[in-house]
């Protein structure tokens, strides 16, 4: 664990110095993940302009979400999301060979070797307009809400990654499907509104995609005091359970890999 | 005869990347569904917003997942970063085509099968989503459609020529497809929007690529306004036109070919 | 006591075959018909330590899926396989220490980073102590000439400085084991030589057993004493290259220039001409009469230099497969 700890760090330093040797990349990607970022928050703006709640969610409410939404994907794209949009790309070009052969945990090597510091701007993003929130609805929140809240979006950070890194693994069989990463990008999006809203497609949506909907719902209902026991032991025993199934596919995949021809 | 050689092979083309395609098509449809989902818990016991019932914004949602398959061209990427930013143009300049027809009839296979996925899943969702009647399409809604699948891949194709001067497009072309969507009537349709935002978005041209065809086919455009929308269409295509030309003409002084 | 042990390996992999054409195009929507390619069929053999091997044989015989099998990277279809006391496939990081496989053009370090930055996180990825990997990095460094570039970022260095880095950050671990897929390839002739003298070295130095397999016959003649040729996944030779090239060439090469022209027909009674110009002639003559025809040659014509030569491995290797059908 210290070993992978010291590496993780070093990465980060890399991955620094990286960032720093082309600058002209930086600016257009922090731009343009910085206008998606807008993006949501304009959104939701429009979409509750002309009504005052949906499914029990107040328009207050809602913002914290998309805030929330926000500062949990920033982090989850700032961890891994290069990794992944390089998935395709590692496994068609050979790559994966370089990293199965490192006296590494492979799992380990294609989800954080590159860090995306671009989405910072999320991060920040989504803290302001949180507080902005919060300062002008009189939102109460608790200390002990907060610290639940922190606590519980770490296993939605678990569930979002084991659900990108077992599609991404799908990628073994079908290298060309690199888009399928972009779907789940597009299911991201789902991360941004109640998981209320499931209800109105009848329990076979709201079976299927339920554990997405709870990755971000359930901290969020903590924070702003409406917690739920059931939800939250739910997202814990998913996450986990999730994660375990990621890592078994990933096992499983690399099986058949067949490794590109020379 | 030759383009139509070219429509053939980028078609094989689709159909061996048709898991590819069955998957961009899934994309079109998780914000729409989910955008349905949204406002029948919104609209509640009234389920009327500003003269639009649930079943209006049902349809017209899933008219904007049939549209947006067939109508709204993503060439940005292969002409601003595959062609221009890596070099890749340096193939089609040797050859005795026009590069904007040649990138035209590429993508016709690839919005066809998009298209084809697109009307299977309309029929399907209508199925389970209940919908407005949608009268027959006239002459003028066709037209219309036209001119918006000729008007987005015009707006994608100069803006993407940008690359000849800018390095870093991504961040230009992310600020396009936001404006597009709010502009365009995805989020919601343009009539429901603030209305310092309809304001804007009716001279805009992406209003006339997503949010008019899909009225027009809802059969909420008059005669008029149909009218209307094609003019503005003919103009904005003329505009681009002329944007394409000279962004071109001084684009291909500029280019470099390096990286192939 | 064999340090690599390959017993009946087998290696099968299933590709989809297309019609050509639009109509086959939708006939594959429907139906796709897949084949089975046997890349490694039944094959065994052993290396010692300390050993340098070539593995030779045209495209697609089967060297590159036979190098993956031994260092794990792909599971085998049947068979046994045997690397240091590990199986490869169970990819454990004891046996990932021991080995490098270092595949022609292929990139790992940094694009936009000095070499040094990649060395220090293999450094890290694979724990070499400190006074060690300063050690190494010394001794690589002054081998392959590439102490001035280490600074510099990899973008900015020409492809003979980066091939040389990428090889660096490969043995930062010293490996005991190294798997060369075509090492030589896409380089320059004195990059080919300046590789070739560099893997003589480690080879000596460290006394690594390395298995190598190249295109370039060079390579081989050079570096290895022994062989083992694959065609079609099945080994075809697997022993000391001298008697393969007795065996299957029966002509010496004899090369000699002159002052005063010799008239072709005249030189054919010797044996083949194989290239004849105004001062110059290229015989291929009988390997048991060599001593004979060179000293006849010698004493009737007016000879300024000469040289007798073995044939190209090319052409053995050639004459080899040509036999094999």
């Amino acid at each position: 664990m210290k070993r992978y700890l010291r590496i993780y760090k070093l990465l980060l330093s890399i991955n620094l110095s990286d960032l720093m040797a082309y600058r002209a990349g930086f600016f257009g990607s922090f731009f343009g993940t910085t206008i998606w970022g807008v993006f949501h928050f304009i959104s939701i703006f429009i979409l509750t302009s002309r009504v005052n709640s949906v499914y029990g969610w107040s328009r207050s409410e809602l913002f914290i979400l998309t805030a929330t939404f926000s500062i949990m994907w920033g982090t989850f794209r700032m961890i891994f999301i290069k990794n992944f949009s390089q998935f395709s790309h590692t496994i068609l070009q050979g790559k994966l060979d370089g990293l199965l052969l490192k006296p590494l945990d492979s799992q380990f090597l294609m989800s954080v070797l590159k860090v995306n510091y671009v989405d910072v701007g999320r991060i920040v993003m989504g803290s302001v307009f949180m507080i902005y929130v919060i300062h002008t609805y009189h939102i109460t929140i608790t200390l002990w809400s907060i610290m639940l809240f922190s606590f519980l979006i770490i296993f939605s950070m678990f569930s979002a990654y084991a659900l990108w890194f077992s599609v991404s693994t799908i990628i073994i069989w079908f290298p060309r499907l690199s888009n399928l990463i972009e779907l789940l990008y597009t299911f991201a999006g789902i991360l941004r509104y109640p998981s209320d809203l499931m209800g109105g497609f009848g329990e076979f949506t709201v079976f299927f995609l339920a554990p997405i909907l709870f990755i971000l719902t359930t901290p969020v209902k903590t924070l702003i005091g409406r917690m739920s026991i059931p939800d939250i032991a739910w997202l814990i025993i998913f996450s986990l359970l999730f994660l375990l199934f990621s890592r078994l596919f990933w096992k499983h995949a690399l099986k058949s890999y067949t490794s590109v021809s020379s | 005869m030759r383009f139509v050689h070219i429509l053939l092979l980028h078609f094989e083309d689709a159909l061996q990347e048709r898991m590819r395609a069955l998957i961009w098509f899934l994309m079109s449809l998780v914000n729409p569904l989910l955008l349905i989902l949204f406002w029948n818990g919104a609209l509640g016991k009234s389920g009327m917003m500003n003269g639009w019932t649930r079943t209006d914004i049902n349809t017209y949602y899933l008219l904007l997942i049939v549209t947006s398959s067939i109508l709204i061209s993503h060439v940005e990427d292969k002409i601003g970063t595959m062609d221009i930013r890596e070099g890749g143009l340096v193939r089609y300049l040797t050859r005795p085509f026009s590069y904007f027809w040649l990138c035209f009839f590429e993508e016709i296979p690839y919005r066809l099968l998009q298209g084809i996925f697109a009307v299977i899943g309309f029929i399907i969702l209508t199925s389970l989503i209940p919908i407005t009647h949608i009268p027959p399409v006239t002459i003028w809604t066709l037209l219309i459609l036209i001119g918006a699948l000729l008007l987005s891949f015009l707006m994608q194709a100069s803006v993407a020529l940008i690359a000849f001067w800018i390095v870093e497009v991504g961040g230009i072309f992310d600020t396009l497809e936001v404006v597009r969507l709010v502009l365009g009537g995805t989020i919601l349709p343009i009539i429901l929007l603030p209305n310092w935002i309809i304001n804007i978005a009716y001279i805009s041209p992406f209003a006339y690529t997503a949010y008019f065809p899909i009225t027009s086919i809802q059969g909420k455009l008059s005669s008029e306004t149909q009218l209307w929308v094609l003019c503005m269409q003919g103009i904005w295509i003329i505009l681009f036109i002329c944007l394409y030309k000279i962004l071109w003409f001084f684009g291909l002084k500029k280019f470099s070919g390096v990286g192939q | 006591m064999s340090l690599i042990s390959v017993k009946n390996l087998t290696k099968s992999f299933s590709s989809y075959k297309k019609q050509p054409g639009l109509s086959g195009s939708i006939k594959s929507l429907f139906k796709r018909e897949y084949q089975k390619t046997l890349a490694v069929n039944d094959i065994s053999f052993e290396i010692k330590k300390g050993e340098l091997v070539g593995f030779i044989g045209p495209n697609g015989a089967g060297k590159t899926t036979t190098l993956k099998c031994l260092s794990g990277l792909i599971y085998p279809t049947s068979g046994s396989v045997h690397v240091a006391d590990f199986k490869p496939f169970d990819r454990k990081n004891e046996f990932l220490k021991k080995i490098s496989l270092v595949m022609g053009q292929k990139n790992q370090l940094w694009w936009d980073l000095p070499p040094m930055e990649s060395f220090l996180l293999n450094k890290e990825i694979y724990e070499v102590e400190d006074t060690k990997f300063k050690k190494i990095i010394d001794e690589l460094t002054e081998l392959l000439d590439i102490k001035d570039v280490l600074n510099i970022q990899v973008r900015k260095l020409s492809l003979g400085q980066r091939m040389k880095c990428e090889l660096v950050g490969q043995l930062i671990h010293s490996p005991e084991i190294l798997f060369l897929d075509e090492p030589t390839i896409g380089l320059d002739v004195v990059m080919q030589e300046n590789l070739r003298e560099f893997i003589k070295e480690y080879n000596t130095k460290f006394e690594a057993t390395i298995l190598l397999t190249s295109h370039y016959m060079e390579d081989v003649k050079k570096l290895c004493k022994r062989v083992i040729i694959i065609d079609h996944g099945k080994i075809m030779y697997d022993g000391e290259l001298a008697p393969l090239v007795r065996k299957y060439s029966k002509n010496k090469i004899l090369t000699i220039t002159v002052n005063k022209e010799i008239p072709k027909d005249e030189l054919s009674k010797y044996g083949t001409v194989k290239e004849y110009s105004a001062g110059r002639a290229v015989i291929a003559i009988s390997r048991e009469d060599t001593n004979h025809v060179t000293a006849k040659i010698l004493d009737t014509y007016d000879i300024d230099e000469f040289t007798v030569e073995e044939p190209s491995i090319e052409d053995v290797v050639r004459k080899f497969f040509s036999s094999s059908y």
